[in-house]
């Protein structure tokens, strides 16, 4: 309203007040009211049918998921079991040493031994 | 002071895309009046302008999805109603139905102050008839709607300076037809009751 009113005083061509009679709201004052509610009535169906939809679609969205990551999950168990139990040899000590890398001359002092000995005296016994 | 700021219409549009009642809710309430406006300046007619803006309203909602920019629905959904409205006026073509102002069909002779409302209607419509689509849309908008000529121009996709033509032709126009028929109310005694 404002606006049209500064319009007016402006200069500008002022607003055809008049039209408002054409509003049906003027005679009948619940007129507004029963238009939204007869669209919002025939509105139902609609959007029960958009919030099925959003329902169904996150649904399908966490199916699907886990329909991705269950076997993912599976196939990765199986492989780290048969990484574990496969090699029995894998847990030798000989086989520890070469992994380790440790110089033959050391070697010789660890042969028949589990583990090397860091103490004092096999050192000293090395020498 | 507001509690909750008004969602703008594109908020709304897409919560109601996911059928949010009270999103739609709010749409209808925001544009049920310029449908109503955009449906008359294409029908002519009051009856077939509710029911175009009604049916218009759901059209949009079932193809509401098809709104790409959900911020500009205004200037969709009046598309949608200029379409509509025109349909329907294809459709009726033939429709002889007289114009009856609203709440008073079959109630007998009407109280003065209705009847000249009636009338003043019947001559708006009238006045109406006589402009272009577009000048009666633009009229109806800015000046029974409350639309400034910004909101106008970006929604119905023309310059503004081209609204502001329209506007001022309009209403040129409409004043022209109705001046003989102003102030149904007056006060004023009727002619050679006074002298004495």
């Amino acid at each position: 309203m404002a606006d049209r009113h500064m319009e007016g005083t402006l200069g500008i061509d002022a607003p055809v007040t008049e039209l408002e009679a054409i509003d049906p709201g003027a005679e009948d004052g619940l007129f507004w009211a029963r238009f939204h509610r007869g669209v919002m009535e025939r509105a139902t169906a609609e959007l029960a049918r958009r919030r099925d939809l959003v329902g169904v679609t996150i649904a399908d969205a966490l199916s699907g998921w886990a329909r991705m990551v269950v076997p993912m999950a599976a196939a990765a168990a199986a492989v780290a079991a048969v990484a574990l139990f496969q090699s029995p040899e894998a847990s030798s000590p000989e086989r520890l040493v070469d992994v380790l890398d440790v110089p033959s001359t050391l070697d010789e002092d660890l042969e028949g031994e589990l583990m090397p000995s860091l103490s004092a005296t096999a050192i000293a016994e090395s020498f | 002071m507001m509690t909750d700021s008004p969602r703008n219409d594109g908020d709304l549009v897409r919560r109601a895309q996911r059928g949010d009642e009270d999103a739609f809710g709010q749409l209808v309430s925001r544009y049920m009046r310029s449908a109503y406006a955009v449906a008359l300046s294409v029908t002519g007619k009051h009856e077939d302008a509710e029911d175009a803006a009604q049916e218009s309203l759901l059209v949009a909602l079932e193809r509401l999805d098809e709104c790409r920019e959900p911020d500009r629905f205004a200037g969709w959904l009046l598309t949608i109603v200029r379409n509509r409205s025109r349909n329907l006026l294809r459709r009726e073509s033939l429709r002889t139905t007289s114009e009856i102002p609203v709440g008073t069909a079959g109630s007998g002779p009407l109280p003065d102050q209705a009847l000249s409302r009636a009338r003043l209607r019947d001559d708006l419509e009238a006045a109406l008839a006589e402009l272009s689509e577009v000048q009666r849309e633009i009229v109806l908008l800015h000046d029974y709607e409350g639309w400034k000529h910004r909101e106008i121009a970006e929604r119905l996709d023309m310059p503004s300076g081209t609204v502001r033509s329209h506007l001022h032709f309009a209403r040129k126009a409409l004043r022209k037809r109705l001046a003989p028929k102003r102030a149904p109310n007056s006060n004023a005694p009727r002619r050679g009751a006074a002298d004495g």
